[in-house]
This record gives structure tokens, sequence and C-alpha cells, in this order.
């Protein structure tokens, strides 16, 4: 098969432009090239933007794809143009939601969830018991101007004032889309079927108003798809069309532009169900920090939507706590320089670093935005709250709680690293410290890296051309270690925690694994392994504790990475111990300059 | 005063908002829920006058199930409702009464104490409008989970009780020394309604006032929205900042330091501040921002202040550059954070400015769709 396939991406601060190319069934990467996005003032059309980044990508590969008028060519003539594109955007920080639900915890908690699942990002979340006035409700709605609003709240069938209450305030706020004067922005209403005609009447006049099925009927069952696909359709034809140069890139993308997230949960999900796994995925951008993940067969992903490395990073910075962050760098910085140059990074969101001290702050930032956002990811992907469990005489004694997580760690068979500051590393022993520190695998498990940020264009191929989509998936990904993690939990450092049987070529050998122990195993990609893993008591690898686990690896670029640095990770509190610590990992995967990490380790000697 | 050097650790940063020109500006006022507008067309107005007002806030609406409660079909309704649209009720007051016969005497009482709205025939309902004054709002802080501490311990950490008086800002909880999250703040002013040891929060409620909107601007009204409130436009400088906190102020201006790389320290602050708006060359100290609470200045103009210092002048951490309604001074920054210089020609335009009525506002957003901090400097009227 030959052709040529463009992947865009617009994003919130850069348009990214990739093209495959395939000769005799085999495809690859032909070049990559970015440009700022102009979506916004001063420029206000996205497709300056595109042109750029794709005159760009013309000259770094060599390739012709735009005619003399700077139109795509399509389908591609002689050498010039392309056969197909996946088009992606999350443009102006994306598809941006208020949801609004009667309780905070069990509606608005639902339609956050059914927002997040077509890949918005939710700005607020307003319920009736949420503790604001209406007054400020209203400053709060007209201030953020969302592009679409989702309603819902009450079961079908029950009180109807509370929705109803929501719409007035809606109402009396009229928010003001972001692109688009004289546009009314669109409701999704999916609550209590019996407020509909009061919902109408509030809102006909000024809103664009769409009624889908309850989302939540009865308070035992969630109906989400209803809603989502409805969100999916108007970003599409209402909210996408009127962006500023959006129809031109929507005929270019021959009528899909799909939001960014659903292009890599549609990767992730793929992943999954190939590699017949546990799947987590993790997009760090600069105003958010999406998870997706694929557990026992169930999809889910949540955004951090203030968990971000640009925009968002004091947020970062406020959750995580100034000892949080510094616990990652090996050099001393007083708090105020922290917070300023963080603070500086907000308002300025383009600027690169120019130093490895400003790389590794934006690397510690990344640990912790993976940290906190997997950890909102724990609280949001779970079973349904508001329920009461049928309960036996066995819950009395190990009680099942309402609200229960869907994913645990030491589950997971594969985590995929991908978004800007880990896609972007300038090595690959940093994307592997980011992901071993801020999401701490636990048992076995395999790290992968979307090294050139591929996950949105190939997550929207995957949609139209499942086969080339998953095809170049799987080869592009980069395999950088398998990790295995044993948790053991109170020991102390140098206490056995396991014995590794390793049969490898016909000979078998023994190791010891102490608690503290960090270590590499040279097994390449290509290499297969029999490992036998025999936890202490306490101690669990993956099928709980003192169990055994038998498994074939497969090394990645670093080879296999034994991790058994405790769970949670937790550094020396001696100040000097820390740093070699820290230094030891830094410098054992090659993370960054040898010359710089020997400054710091030269000054603590000094 | 001598302020911090800058950064060991980071490079300095390029790039700060510059000097302007002259423009026409103007600005749309409008209430949040209808009211009466108090300013006509053509009108001249001071930031301080009041350009709309509304003084009931409406209250919820509460659906009555009428038709379901009665066991009546939708349209039979009107029939048996014994008020009419307007009428006062009180909690618990008859609102329709059916009598089934053999299946007794049913009746349909009020939730609360409002008024009648409307009787919706078509769906079997009737819409009883709450009485705003009776619904204040509670605002719940989670004590507990903010120190880390278990939900019946918190009244050993708690500097407030039941009944006590609480501003916005204040502190009203302290962990033990080193905890990470040592405070605890209020989010709003108003009464400490509950202390709940058994979820560890602790519920402030706040008074209601009517809702004012003013000109926020020295100009002219060139437009009326009839119910809503009006537009004001006015020539003269409009700057858009880097950053900032706070929401809308206005003063006289006074150039309180020497020039664009100077520090505007306590000692520079003084009584007749008040009511003022300053500006500041490289930075605001952290000391200079309590002073200017402390006598009363509306805002400070500066190229830098410390993020840090931000954060304990205004209580809670600046998450995502969304700020607002945080610190009673406004705060504009020009340049960034930490010690940066006043761009030279944009300081030396709003010095040229001093004693005139200037407005600023700290709202920021800084991600798409952005809202900028803004400082408007108006010489006349729009025509």
């Amino acid at each position: 098969m030959k052709g040529a396939v463009l992947g865009l991406d617009v994003g919130s601060t850069t348009t990214k432009a990739t093209l495959f190319l395939g000769e005799g069934g085999r495809w690859r990467v032909a070049g990559q090239a970015t440009a700022p996005t102009t979506v916004e003032a001063p420029v206000e059309d996205v497709m300056v933007g595109t042109r750029e980044a794709l005159h760009r990508l013309e000259q770094s590969a060599g390739v012709a794809l735009l005619d003399e008028r700077g139109e795509l060519v399509r389908p591609r003539t002689g050498d010039r143009g392309v056969d197909a594109t996946a088009v992606t955007s999350s443009a102006g920080g994306g598809l941006q939601m208020l949801v609004a639900g009667v309780m905070r915890e069990i509606t608005a908690e639902s339609a956050e969830r059914a927002a997040l699942g077509a890949g918005a990002i939710v700005v607020d979340v307003l319920a009736i018991d949420d503790g604001r006035t209406p007054v400020e409700k209203v400053h709060v709605i007209r201030n953020l101007r969302p592009d679409m609003v989702l309603l819902s709240g009450g079961t079908d069938g029950g009180g109807v004032s509370h929705v109803v209450a929501l719409a007035e305030v809606l109402r009396a706020a009229r928010p003001r889309p972001r692109f688009g004067e004289g546009f009314r922005l669109p409701v999704v209403y999916a609550g209590n079927v019996r407020a509909r005609p009061h919902v109408e009447e509030q809102l006909a006049e000024d809103f664009v108003v769409s009624f889908v099925p309850n989302l939540r009927p009865v308070l035992e069952r969630e109906e989400p798809g209803p809603a989502r696909q409805e969100i999916l359709r108007l970003f599409l034809e209402h909210v996408m069309a009127h962006a500023p140069g959006y129809p031109r890139l929507l005929e270019w993308a021959g009528g899909t532009i799909l939001p960014t997230p659903v292009a890599v949960g549609a990767a992730v999900r793929h992943l999954a169900g190939k590699w017949r796994g546990n799947v987590l995925a993790v997009d760090i951008g600069g105003a958010t920090t999406d998870v997706f993940s694929v557990a026992g067969g169930v999809f889910n992903r949540t955004v951090s939507a203030n968990l971000g490395l640009s925009y968002s990073s004091p947020n970062v910075f406020a959750r995580a706590s100034f000892a949080n962050l510094v616990r990652w760098l090996p050099f001393p910085v007083s708090e105020d320089e922290l917070r300023n140059w963080i603070a500086n990074k907000m308002v300025r969101p383009t600027v690169l670093p120019e130093t490895v001290e400003e790389l590794m702050v934006e690397h510690a930032l990344a640990r912790e935005a993976l940290r906190l956002s997997f950890r909102e990811h724990l609280r949001l992907a779970r079973e349904l709250k508001g329920i009461q469990l049928q309960r036996t005489i066995a819950d009395i004694f190990s009680p099942k709680v309402s609200g229960a997580p869907l994913v645990e760690m030491r589950t997971v068979d594969a985590i995929i690293g991908s978004g800007g500051v880990i896609s972007h590393a300038p090595r690959s022993g940093q994307p592997l410290l980011m992901m071993l520190d801020g999401l701490e695998p636990e048992g076995v498990t395999e790290l992968y890296w979307d090294r050139g940020f591929l996950l949105p264009h190939l997550g929207c191929l995957v949609e139209s051309d499942p086969e080339l989509g998953g095809r170049l998936l799987e080869e592009n990904l980069v395999h950088l270690a398998t990790v295995i993690a044993p948790v053991a939990p109170r020991a102390r450092p140098g206490t056995q925690i396991c014995e590794m049987v390793i049969r490898r070529g016909g000979t078998v050998s023994r190791e010891i694994v102490r608690q503290g122990d960090f270590r590499l195993f040279a097994w390449y990609r290509g290499e297969v392994v029999d490992v036998e893993l025999r936890p202490a008591r306490s101690a669990d690898v993956g099928a709980g504790p003192g169990k055994l686990v038998r498994t074939r690896l497969e090394g990645g670029e670093h080879g296999v990475i034994l991790d058994a640095r405790g769970r949670p990770l937790v550094p020396p509190e001696d100040e000097g111990l820390r740093r070699d610590w820290l230094l030891g990992t830094m410098e054992f995967l090659d993370a960054y300059p040898a010359a710089a990490l020997s400054t710091w380790r030269g000054d603590r000697a000094g | 005063m001598e302020g911090p050097v800058p950064s060991q650790v980071f490079p300095e940063l390029e790039g700060t908002v510059s000097a302007v020109q002259v423009t026409l500006i103007r600005r749309e006022r409008r209430l949040p829920f209808p009211g009466e507008v108090l300013v006509e067309p053509g009108q001249v107005v001071e930031p301080h006058t009041v350009v709309a007002r509304t003084t009931l806030v409406p209250g919820m609406p509460h659906v009555v199930e009428v038709a379901r409660e009665l066991g009546v079909e939708p349209g039979e309704v009107p029939r048996y409702v014994l008020k009419a649209p307007g009428d006062r009720v009180t909690t618990g007051e008859i609102l329709a009464r059916a009598d089934r016969g053999l299946a007794g005497v049913r009746e349909c009482r009020s939730p609360c104490d409002g008024v009648v709205e409307m009787i919706l025939a078509g769906h079997g309902q009737v819409l009883v409008r709450e009485d705003a004054r009776k619904a204040a709002p509670v605002v719940w802080v989670d004590v507990a989970r903010r120190l880390d501490v278990p939900p019946h311990r918190i009244r050993a950490f708690l500097r407030v009780r039941e009944g006590d008086e609480v501003r916005a800002g204040e502190v009203i909880a302290q962990g033990m020394e080193g905890m990470m999250a040592d405070r605890v703040y209020a989010p709003a002013t108003g009464v400490v309604e509950q202390v709940d040891t058994r979820t560890g929060g602790v519920a402030i409620r706040r008074p209601h006032r009517p809702a004012e909107v003013d000109a926020y601007l020295a100009g002219r009204v060139v437009e009326v929205f009839p119910q809503w409130g009006a537009a004001i436009a006015a020539r003269g400088y409009e700057v858009a900042a880097l950053f900032g906190i706070g929401g809308e102020a206005y003063g006289p201006l006074r150039v309180a330091v020497g020039g664009p790389e100077d520090v505007l320290g306590a000692p520079a602050i003084g009584g007749d501040d008040n009511g003022k708006v300053l500006l500041a060359g490289s930075l605001v100290t952290g000391d200079a921002l309590r002073r200017a609470r402390e006598v009363g200045v509306r805002g400070i103009i500066s190229g830098g202040a410390h993020q840090g210092d931000l954060v304990s002048f205004t209580g809670r951490e600046i998450v995502v550059g969304i700020t607002g309604q945080e610190a009673d001074v406004t705060v504009v920054l020009t340049a960034g954070f930490g010690r940066r210089a006043m761009d030279a020609g944009l300081f030396a335009e709003l010095a040229s400015h001093e004693g005139r009525v200037v407005s600023l506002n700290g709202t920021t957003q800084v991600r798409a769709g952005a809202v900028r901090p803004e400082v408007l400097i108006p010489l006349e009227p729009a025509p």
C-alpha cells in the first residue's frame, strides 16, 4: 500500500503537523512541524497557524502538500498532497463546558463525567448545594464564557424545582460564547423529563436547547451516552463552525474534527483491546492533564482541568505544596523563586525552559501533576454514588462502599505517557522518571512513551481506518521499560522483600530484592525472559500479599527496571541523602547531562 | 526599603506591557438580575455613580406537583387552587384542596414562604417563588480535609465558634507547627452557623445584600439596556496588563515611587493614601500590601510582585490564572512575578496623570478567551 496521511492537531498553544508516508507496505513518520495556534486575537484565524505548520512541514520533510493558493492538495496527485487527514483540536482550551446538576455529588457528578467523556474541559460545576448565591452563580457564568452548557438534575418523575432554578440562573446570566458574536450558546438538557417544558420556556429565547434522555434517569443508573453524542454533534456543527477559520479546516478534514481527548481515548481503547490488558494513559497539556484508563474492559477518562504545566501550573504548586515539588529538584531553590517562576510560566505559557534547572522544574511539576490527576481519576472513575447497595451478612464484615474505584494500579498492565512535556522530552530517561515517580506503578507494568505526540493523530486515524491506525500506533509508541515494583508496606530499607527466579537463554539465576533497591536488567527489546517473583509474606507483586507471580517479560529501550524504592514513594528526609537518592536515579537512567548532575554533587561535597 | 534580589536560579524574562495610546473606552454595566436603571442616555457619570439597582434577588422557584398530590387531571388543577398568581403564602399554607368524595379531602401545601408565581394547567403544577430573604446562602469549608486532621478533632484547631462573625480571608483554623497545609481561611464574610465534628466542616452563613452596579468608569452614558444597565464610554488610555488580583476599583492616582525600577515598601504609604490608586515601580512588597489595606488604598499598579506575597495577602492560592474577587486592594501587574521593572515609557505615561481618577480591575483569565486585568485613564467623556 502506498499513500500519505496528514495528522493535524490544533492545540491550545501550538498546532502540530505530522506526515506519515507509506510505501511497499511500510509506513514511516516522514516529518513533523509545529507553529503557534492562531485561533485568538490578534490573528483570529486558525488556518494561518495551520498553513504555517504545513509550510514548515513541507520544508523539513522535503515534500509538497499545498498548492499555489495555499490549499491542501487532496487526493495526492503525483508527489504533491495527501490521501487522508486525521484532524484533532483542543484550540482555545478545547471544548469548554459549564456543567450544572442539582446535587454536587450525584447528578452534577454524573453530568461532569458525561462532559468529560465527550472530550470537554469542565470550567465549572454548578449545583444547588455548591454554597454560592444565585448572584454569584450569575457572575461566575458570565465570566467563564463556555462553549456549551450541560444541564441535568433530578431523576425522571422526581422533583423539578431545582432544575428550573438552575435554568433561571442560566437565563439571567446569558453567558457570552467565546467565539462568534450573535451566536446562541448551545445547552444540552439531560435532566428530569418532567422539567423539559420549564427549561424550554426559560432558555429557548436566548439559547439553542437540545433535549436528550436523562443521564441519571434513576438513582442507580447512569446513561451518559446520548448526552455525550449530542455534545460531540454540537461541538462539530455549532461550536467549531463558529470558531475563526474552522469551517475551512473542517473542509480539509473531510467534515470531521475530533476533540483531541476523544482521539487519544480512541487510541487507548484500541491498544487495550489489542493487548488484552488494563491500560492507563496520561496526557499532560498546558491547561489540563487527561487520564484515560481501560480496566476490566471499562473505559474512563478524566480531565484535571487545573493541573496543566502552563496556564494552571500555580495550581499544581498549590495542590502539591512546595515541599513535594522541591523533593524532585537536586539544587537549592527558595519558595519565592519557585513560586515566581511557575507564576511567570502561567502568564507566558509559550515560553520554553532555557536551562537544565528550568527543565527540571517542569519535570517536577509534571510528576506532581501526574500524581494528583491520577488521584482525581481514581475519584471519578468509580461506581455511582448516592445509591444504597444491597447488603448481605458478609458485607457487614467487609462493607462494600458505594463509589468504589474502578482502577487499581497493581492491576494496570501498561502505562502510556503523552503530552508536551513528556512527548517532547529531550532524553528518554526523562519521561521514564516522570512516570515512575509521578504514577508509582505497582507489580509488573510496561511503560510506553508517545514520542513526538502522535496519539491524537493516530487515535483519529484508528476511528476511520482501524487497520492502518492500529499498526502505526504500535510501530510508533516507544516501549521505554518494563517495571517490576514490589509493594511492601512498612518494610525497612535493606530488608528482603522479594526473590526473583530468572530463566534466560537456558540458564536459571536468582536475585534477592531489598527494600530501597533501584536496579536495571539489560534485557532489551526482542529478548523474552521468564521471571518468577516470590514476594515476602507482606509484599505484593501484583497478585496480592505473599502471592507468587510468574511472568514473561520483554524489556524496552531502558531494559527491565526493578523499582523497590517503596510505595508510596517517600524520598529520604535528610537533605543530603535525598539529593544523592535523586541524583542516583537521574544518573542511572542518563536522564540529564552528566556535567550538570556532577555540578550538584560537587556543590554538596563542597 | 530594599526589595529582594532577582532570582539566582532562573534567567530573566522578556516581554512586558509597554506604553499605550488614546482610544475610545466603552464598558457595559449590567445587573445580575433585572432591576431599575438609574441613568439616562447622554448623562455624564463618575465611577461611583450607581447605574442600576435591583432590590430583590429572585428566590428559589418551587414547583408543586398539584395534580399528582391531589390525584386529579392536570387540566383540572385551576379549579382546585385556592390562590391566585401574586398571592403571598407561608410554609405549610394550603395551596389547593380537592374533595374526592369517598377518597376524602386532599390538600396540597406550600413548601416555603413566598409568592405564587404561576399556575401551569398544562402540567398540573403551581410555581411558588421563595422569598429570597428567607434563603440566605451557606458556604461550607472542609476544615478537617484541609488540615488533614480527623473530623472529630477540628475544634482543637478552630479559632472561631458558632455565632462568630468572620471576614473573607480571616484565618478560621490553624494546624500544628510544621504541618504542610497549616491554615484555613474564611472564603466569605458572614456568621459561623455550624461546626460539624462528624464531617469536619464549618458552615458560614452569608448576609443578603441588594445588587447594584456602578459606572466604574468616568464618562458618558452612551446606551441604556432597560432593566439591566447601561454602557459608559470615555476617551482615554486603556492598559491591558499581565496579571491582577481584586475586582473593580477606582480613585485618584498617586505616584508612590521615584521611577520604574523602584520598590514600593510600607513606609511610602501614608494615611492620606486612603481611597487612592498608587503607582509602584518594579515591586510592591508584602508589607506594603498589608499597609495599603490598613489605610484603605483602592489599588496598586506595579511592574511585579512576589506570587507568595499575593497569596498570603489574599489568603488563597492563585491557581489557574482566573482571579477577580479575592482582594480588597486591587493589584495590577504589568511585567510579571518577582521584582520586575515596569516599562519606562508606560511608567512615565501613567505618572503624567497623577491626581486624575483612574479605574482598574485585577480580574484575569490567562486561558483562551482571555480576560486581561486593566488600568483605564479616562480623559474626557465620549462625545
